[in-house]
C-alpha cells in the first residue's frame, strides 16, 4: 500500500527553516570560497523553491499510457553553477517504494526554469508568508 | 499565457550530469572536510531526486481546486537529510508574481516525501533512461 506523505504546515515550516539555516551557514562569507565559481554560485543564489504549472505536469501524463504513477524530481544545474530542477513521469512500487523506475516521455521530462529566492530569513519562515516577489 | 519550459531528454540529461559533476568536484576538494559537518552533509549527499505519487498531488489539488501552480522548496528532515516539500500557489503574470495557496485547515499542510531516490550513476553516465 502506498504510504501516505502529507505534513502540517507548521511541519512543513520546520523542514524550510533548517534548510535555509544550512544555506544561511553555506554562504557566509567564505565558506565556499575555496571552491569553483560554479559551486559559490550554486549556493550562493539562496534558491529554495521552483514552481510548476499544474497545467504542465497534467500534460507530462497526457500521452503515457500503463504504469507511470508518479514524479519524480531531479537537482540540476545550468551553465554557469544556476540552480535548476528536472521533472519526469516515473512507476514508484506502492509495495516497496524505494524501487523508483523513470519513464520519460516522447517529448522529454519538463522543467521550469526561473527558481524562486525567498527574503524569509530561517527563523521567521512561514510558508503563507512566502509570496513572490517576498517582502522578507 | 504560461510559458512552456520542455526541455529534451539530452538537455535534461546535461544539466543533471552538470549537478552531480559539481557535486563530484565538491567532495573531491581538499577543503570538503573544512566545512562544518552539517553543510558537508547536505551538500555531499547523493540523493538527487524525489518521487511523489500522482495522486498526492492531485490530492493537493483537489483541496485547492483554483490554483494553477505547484511549488516545491528543498527542505530537511530532522536528520539533517535532504527533503523537498510541495504547495499548491498562484502563478500569476508569466511567473512574476507567485502566491502560496495553502488549504485551510484541517486539511493544511503541504506534501513531503520522506524517501528520496538515490542514484548510482555518475556525471558523466548520468542517463534518465536508466534510472
Amino acid at each position: 500500500m502506498p504510504t501516505n506523505h502529507s505534513i502540517s504546515t507548521k511541519e512543513a515550516d520546520e523542514l524550510i527553516k533548517r534548510f535555509l539555516r544550512i544555506q544561511e551557514e553555506l554562504t557566509k562569507e567564505g565558506a565556499l570560497k575555496s571552491f569553483s565559481p560554479e559551486v559559490q554560485q550554486y549556493f550562493a543564489d539562496k534558491f529554495v523553491s521552483f514552481v510548476f504549472y499544474k497545467n504542465q505536469l497534467d500534460a507530462l501524463f497526457k500521452d503515457l499510457k500503463g504504469e507511470a504513477n508518479a514524479v519524480r524530481i531531479y537537482f540540476g544545474a545550468h551553465e554557469k553553477g544556476v540552480s535548476t530542477m528536472v521533472i519526469t513521469p516515473c512507476y514508484m512500487n506502492p509495495d516497496n517504494e524505494y524501487e523508483v523506475r523513470n519513464i520519460v516521455p516522447p517529448n522529454g521530462p519538463i522543467q521550469y526554469p526561473p527558481p524562486k529566492k525567498t527574503a524569509l530569513v530561517a527563523d521567521k519562515f512561514q510558508l503563507p508568508l512566502d509570496n513572490y516577489p517576498s517582502k522578507g | 499565457m504560461a510559458k512552456k519550459h520542455p526541455i529534451s531528454r539530452d538537455a535534461a540529461n546535461k544539466e543533471i550530469r552538470r549537478y552531480l559533476k559539481m557535486q563530484e568536484a565538491i567532495l573531491a576538494s581538499k577543503y570538503f572536510n573544512r566545512l562544518p559537518k552539517e553543510v558537508q552533509k547536505f551538500i555531499g549527499s547523493k540523493r538527487i531526486s524525489f518521487a511523489f505519487y500522482k495522486e498526492e498531488i492531485l490530492e493537493l489539488f483537489a483541496k485547492v481546486p483554483d490554483a494553477n501552480g505547484l511549488r516545491i522548496y528543498l527542505a530537511l528532515n530532522k536528520s539533517k537529510s535532504r527533503t523537498t516539500v510541495m504547495t499548491p500557489c498562484d502563478i500569476i503574470i508569466g511567473s512574476v508574481i507567485i502566491q502560496n495557496r495553502l488549504p485551510a485547515p484541517p486539511d493544511d499542510g503541504g506534501n513531503q516525501y520522506p524517501f528520496v531516490v538515490p542514484t548510482r550513476q555518475d556525471g558523466d553516465g548520468f542517463d534518465l533512461g536508466n534510472e
